[in-house]
């Protein structure tokens, strides 16, 4: 166990730092509310879009969803950042070129967002039509699933895009 | 890279469902367990130690033998600090040999190390209730630095530092090493 720990270390002091310099950005107020609430408000339009494929009723004001039966308010730990910034910081802390740590966070940005809009869809009908089941879903399954998604594009990543490169200059 | 993604993803659901089954059904035990080990740490900076934390079912029932005796006793729920065990599980479930006797041991050990991660938390989130939720009792015992301080700390824990310490773990003690890991 003791073996090869040092890199580990490495990797998770760096991550570590990166994800709190992240969090202290994305916590200013300046920033949340110039960036963070209007994407969140553009993530909430995006999953009422797609609830009203199933039902024309649904709409989204601000960063709420709502229907005439059940309303959700998407907030700071719902809109995706938390996996974004959790995929940063491990682009951040692994050794890999620009070019690489910026496709690698485009693309897991652009998945993590795609996937959190259906976390919204689906949390919605589940809190209209299954309310015992919501709080669960809401903190336990959807919110594992999301970080898991990151942290599979982040290996992933590692493994197609971020190695190669680096082989290649040794 | 496997060959394929299924059977690591069969692995994953796997490790999933069994840390989700088994947090669900420990989390009633796992709160006392909670409890007993952060009330000292909280009894600790206080003079006199008047902090007491009571288990009710998955959350922990804040008291303080100064509080008036008819006042309303904050709460704080343990469900939102502990679920990235299910994290945990999936992420070692997903190693090579996940029942072989390394992985075993690495999540052992991952595992007693989110043990202590959770106590800070409960102690970060009791401190932040203390100092921002009691009203006119919060700003009288903490100033603007402390108020900040433990609001951040235990609002960082919530949002994003209970995935990242799951995953440093994992990073930290999984088995054997991958080849992206020998990179770093």
């Amino acid at each position: 166990m003791a073996r090869g720990m040092a890199p580990r270390v490495i990797f998770v002091a760096k991550f570590g730092l990166a994800i709190i310099v992240l969090y202290v950005i994305v916590a200013l107020n300046p920033v949340n509310d110039r960036v963070i609430v209007p994407f969140t408000e553009i993530v909430a339009r995006s999953a009422a879009a797609l609830l009203r494929v199933v039902d024309s009723g649904i709409q989204s004001t601000g960063t709420v969803i709502s229907s005439p039966t059940f309303a959700i308010d998407v907030r700071n730990g719902c809109n995706g950042i938390e996996a974004m910034i959790l995929v940063c910081a491990a682009i951040f802390a692994f050794p890999a070129t620009l070019r690489s740590r910026v496709v690698g966070l485009l693309a897991a940005s652009v998945a993590i967002q795609i996937l959190n809009v259906v976390r919204l869809g689906s949390l919605f009908w589940l809190g209209a039509n299954h309310r015992r089941f919501f709080d669960l879903f809401h903190v336990a399954v959807w919110q594992s699933l999301i970080i898991l998604a990151a942290i599979t594009m982040f290996i992933l990543w590692s493994w197609k895009f971020a190695e190669k490169p680096l082989a290649r200059a040794r | 890279m496997p060959r394929s993604l299924w059977p690591a993803l069969a692995k994953g659901a796997a490790g999933f469902l069994g840390g989700l089954a088994f947090w669900f059904a420990l989390s009633d035990p796992y709160a006392r367990l909670l409890a007993s080990l952060s009330e000292p740490l909280v009894r600790v900076s206080e003079r006199p130690s008047v902090t007491r934390l009571i288990p009710r079912g998955t959350e922990l029932t804040i008291d303080r033998s100064d509080f008036p005796p008819g006042a309303t006793r904050p709460a704080l729920a343990l469900m939102n600090l502990t679920f990235n065990v299910i994290l945990l599980t999936t992420l070692f479930a997903v190693n090579r040999k996940p029942l072989g006797d390394r992985n075993i041991l690495g999540l052992f050990l991952a595992s007693l190390t989110l043990v202590v991660v959770h106590v800070a938390a409960v102690v970060a989130n009791v401190q932040s209730i203390y100092a921002l939720q009691l009203g006119p009792w919060s700003e009288r015992n903490y100033g603007p630095l402390a108020r900040n301080f433990w609001g951040g700390v235990a609002h960082f824990y919530t949002v994003i530092g209970v995935f990242g310490a799951s995953f440093a773990l994992w990073w930290l003690f999984r088995p054997s090493l991958t080849r992206a890991a020998t990179r770093t």
